[in-house]
């Protein structure tokens, strides 16, 4: 039997399952569908929880999930990829329960925009140039593996420890380290900016 | 002119949010496989070239997709991996999985809520604290005092929620044959399973009387002094689970018993 599943891609799995006549047999499918997805779901658990324990709930908790929503599953994408998005968002439920904000390395002594609560007509168009301009300065001033870590702290607010473990940083301060160094880099390139004229100009 | 500092934590936040131009995660996967079939999505290329967002994404779902264990994460993928298969079975048969690691203090997983029928959570909550007296008890090494009959007996107010056992439970002085319950209104049928102390699956089984007969495969594995538990779920013609009893635990005595 158990060949026999092996020869079936996982289209035709999930088209039995949808098929099947019995909860007994829907089962069977079920079953083979999530084995091939097992080890990609333990390994983003592990990375992401560094704890055994919390990593197996979280396993289970994703996987009780997609067996309630695998009816909604429409087949057009893999079904990795649509188990992806489930890890992925239980992960993030998962830290938010845990930590409402991360901890960020030297956040105290960032916050020195002039004036920036005063009330400007444009402020939107503003704040999204500026974005613009600082997403453009950190693709050409970070490293690879400094701009994934910047992206998961602050676009995702994901916590440096996790972060640390989701990229396996080998270094002893792992993602922490980076933070700082993209950080230097991000003052010199802005200072390089305005050296040559380029100001932060809304 | 406004003069702006690029390292401000609101700044590096709006620079990093998504935006409407980001892909999707069909998208992105369409991407990763393009790598392999050089098929690629042109104009989602070109996003995710852009965009840091996006490109990170992107490195997630590749390794995600990589299915690779962190160096040192091996043991503990294995200990998950030997027990989620089961997990997954129950879950797909439509069954609650039983709780677990029910430390004092933590909180139970968001997926329990979901899973646990109102009407079994009293039975559940009985099992829990059951299983919390079972693992206080020293291990076999250790001279194992005698366990009662009724060591998983739980307030009497909710009894009326969980399946009466017959046995075995406790210290039992011969290898048993079976296992027995009392018939639970509703039931059409029962699902029986046996399981070491730290829950991995020993034997599950199916009947459609109040007790089950022990395979010899089982019973060979019942040694004196080593404790197993088991539970029994019932059924009705649907295949719901209508009622479950609390986690047993019997274990063969190590001595003969005394007068």
């Amino acid at each position: 039997m158990e060949s026999r599943l092996d020869a079936l891609s996982d289209t035709e799995l999930f088209a039995n399952y949808l098929a099947a006549g019995s909860r007994e047999q829907a089962a069977v499918w079920v079953q083979e569908l999530f084995r091939r997805q097992y080890p990609k779901v333990v390994g983003w658990c592990l990375r992401f929880t560094g704890d055994r324990e919390e990593a197996y709930d979280l396993a289970q908790a994703i996987f009780a999930k997609a067996c309630r929503h695998l009816e909604s599953f429409r087949g057009q994408s893999k079904l990795s990829t649509w188990l992806y998005a489930i890890t992925r968002s239980e992960c993030m439920n998962y830290l938010k329960a845990r930590s409402r904000r991360p901890t960020t390395a030297g956040e105290e002594e960032l916050d020195q925009l002039p004036d920036r609560t005063g009330p400007q007509p444009d402020q939107a168009l503003q704040r999204e140039a500026w974005s613009r301009l600082v997403h453009d300065l950190l693709d050409q001033a970070l490293d690879d593996t400094e701009k994934k870590v910047f992206t998961l702290h602050y676009g995702d607010e994901i916590p440096l420890n996790a972060i640390t473990r989701l990229l396996g940083l080998p270094n002893r301060s792992g993602a922490k380290a980076y933070i700082v160094s993209a950080r230097r880099k991000l003052r010199r390139a802005a200072r390089l900016w305005k050296a040559r004229g380029d100001v932060f100009d809304a | 002119m406004v003069d702006v500092d690029p390292t401000d934590v609101e700044m590096l936040r709006a620079a990093l949010a998504p935006s409407r131009g980001c892909v999707s995660i069909e998208q992105l996967s369409r991407l990763c496989d393009a790598d392999r079939s050089g098929a690629a999505d042109a104009r989602a290329a070109e996003h995710v070239a852009g965009c840091l967002r996006c490109r990170t994404e992107l490195a997630l779902l590749k390794q995600f997709e990589s299915g690779a264990v962190r160096p040192g994460d091996e043991k503990d993928a294995s200990w998950i991996l030997e027990r989620l298969p089961h997990d997954v079975a129950r879950l797909a048969r439509g069954d609650l999985l039983p709780p677990r690691g029910a430390a004092p203090g933590r909180p139970a997983p968001r997926w329990r809520r979901f899973l646990v029928p109102r009407t079994l959570a009293g039975g559940l909550a009985i099992a829990a604290a059951a299983l919390l007296v079972v693992l206080n008890i020293p291990g076999r090494d250790a001279a194992p005092p005698e366990l009662p009959a009724d060591a998983t007996a739980g307030p009497s107010g909710f009894r009326s929620d969980a399946i009466a056992v017959k046995g075995p439970a406790g210290d039992v002085d011969a290898v048993p044959k079976e296992l027995r319950w009392e018939p639970a209104p509703g039931a059409a049928s029962y699902s029986v399973q046996v399981m070491e102390v730290d829950r991995t699956p020993v034997w599950s089984g199916e009947s459609r009387d109040p007790k089950i007969a022990l395979p010899a495969v089982v019973r060979v594995r019942v040694v004196p002094g080593k404790p197993f538990l088991w539970q029994v779920l019932a059924k009705d013609a649907g295949g719901q689970t209508v009622a479950a009893s609390e986690i047993q635990r019997f274990r063969l005595r190590t001595a003969p018993p005394k007068d």
